[in-house]
């Protein structure tokens, strides 16, 4: 999310990490919020199917194969425009794999002519030159997923055999077209400790930054927090690592605990997510849902979720998810809620 | 700045927010986002190369009847300064 300034305030280039909560509380203070909430989101994160060529062990919203109920095509255009009207700022076409639908191209070229900027998460798979080339004329920012320095590491991770070199010439292929790419890094205990040469290598690549993050008690990690997740002891070393400031690109860590806070603390909504199957949220960490767009307009679910971190059910579930208070969130459900 | 020059806002995507009391926009070049409060929003919006800085700050010295007129010329003019300087206004 970006960070909000006062117009006529200072920005503080002191800080390190922009707290965006206090930004907002001071901007909501001011009176410079809309008591009822934005009247649309700032920001979509819009998840085109659920089909992914990888398994990932440590996937959040369990993607690999398609969902029953996802949308159609003539839907996603119908809601693609509600964004357009509504003036949505930003838009990030993911997935699952977002090239594994048949809308990808045809959205992304639809909403960046419409004034949206498009923001798209990949895992390398189903591209060629081409297709790169077309992306990186729509695409504003383009973040690969890439979860270790060498195949073997990065496949296991990511359950299947070819995905590292895919990852790479991706990679490869968008920054020799002066793209900025961002590579997302995704802490399992099988791959931590390979970050650093992750980070050398992402450097060798030419990428400009990399992001990783404690995972989230999520999806596929639910249930499995054992085999999957790094030790204290490993998330020592790599916040040594990432605080020594030695990395030869910039590194970015921050808390996925940080929007939940944001919402527990202001209430508002700036973000909203939407499923394969047409589901809304207001956090991917979690299957709590404001609507359904197969049944109901953009419009009619963003008012029932523009202040819904303070719902009561939801600022509930928000406290429980970050009850370890160290950076993990944990999605307490065992099956989804709608509210 | 010139009274009689007229501000032009470059192609910059916002919108209203607040039943059209306030404006979010985002900066072309940084991607950041800014809220604008009431008057500011106001501003930002007869910015459109069609009124001069003088109209602008007419205009708003009407719907703005009790507030000092010299208050006004200068929220004006720091706003306005302020758009030049993030290369979002030029002045014609």
């Amino acid at each position: 999310m970006k960070k909000f300034v006062n117009i006529f305030g200072n920005i503080n280039n002191d800080k390190d990490i922009i707290d965006a909560a206090d930004d907002f509380a001071d901007l909501s203070k001011a009176k410079l919020i809309p008591d009822e909430g934005f009247d649309a989101p700032l920001y979509v994160m819009w998840e085109l199917t659920s089909t992914c060529p990888n398994k990932c062990i440590y996937c959040y919203n369990d993607s690999h194969n398609k969902r029953v109920n996802e949308l159609s095509r003539k839907r996603k255009f119908e809601i693609a425009d509600e964004l357009i009207n509504a003036k949505v700022f930003q838009v990030c076409l993911t997935g699952g794999e977002p090239t594994c639908s048949s809308e990808y191209f045809d959205l992304m070229r639809y909403l960046r002519s419409n004034g949206i900027e498009i923001g798209t998460i990949l895992s390398g798979a189903n591209l060629d030159r081409k297709k790169i080339r077309k992306i990186a004329e729509y695409v504003n920012m383009i973040q690969i997923s890439l979860d270790g320095s060498k195949p073997e590491i990065h496949d296991f991770v990511r359950n299947r055999k070819g995905s590292f070199d895919e990852a790479v010439n991706a990679i490869k292929g968008f920054v020799k077209l002066g793209k900025q790419v961002r590579v997302s890094f995704a802490t399992t205990k099988y791959n931590i400790d390979d970050f650093k040469n992750t980070v050398e290598l992402c450097k060798e690549l030419g990428v400009e930054s990399v992001r990783t993050q404690r995972l989230s008690i999520s999806g596929r990690v639910k249930g499995n927090e054992e085999a999957i997740y790094a030790t204290e002891k490993q998330f020592e070393e790599l916040e040594k690592y990432i605080y020594s400031k030695k990395a030869p690109i910039q590194i970015e860590y921050r808390s996925p605990a940080e929007h939940i806070e944001f919402g527990i603390k202001n209430g508002y909504a700036t973000v909203m997510r939407i499923t394969s199957d047409g589901l809304v949220g207001i956090t991917p960490y979690i299957d709590v849902y404001f609507g359904d767009l197969n049944k109901e307009s953009f419009n009619d679910v963003w008012r029932k979720m523009k202040k819904g971190w303070h719902n009561e059910v939801m600022l509930s579930l928000a406290k429980e998810m970050n009850s370890r208070q160290n950076g993990t969130l944990l999605d307490p459900l065992t099956e989804k809620i709608f509210l | 700045m010139y009274r009689n020059e007229i501000p032009k806002l470059i192609n910059i995507k916002w919108r209203y927010e607040g039943g059209g009391q306030f404006i979010i926009y985002q900066h072309p070049i940084t991607g950041m986002l800014d809220i604008l409060n009431p008057v500011a929003s106001q501003i930002f919006v007869n910015c459109d190369g069609t009124k001069s800085v003088n109209q602008i700050c007419k205009n708003l010295c009407e719907e703005y009847s009790n507030i000092d007129q010299k208050i006004i010329e200068e929220d004006v003019s720091r706003f306005i300064n302020y758009l030049v300087k993030e290369d979002l206004l030029f002045l014609i």
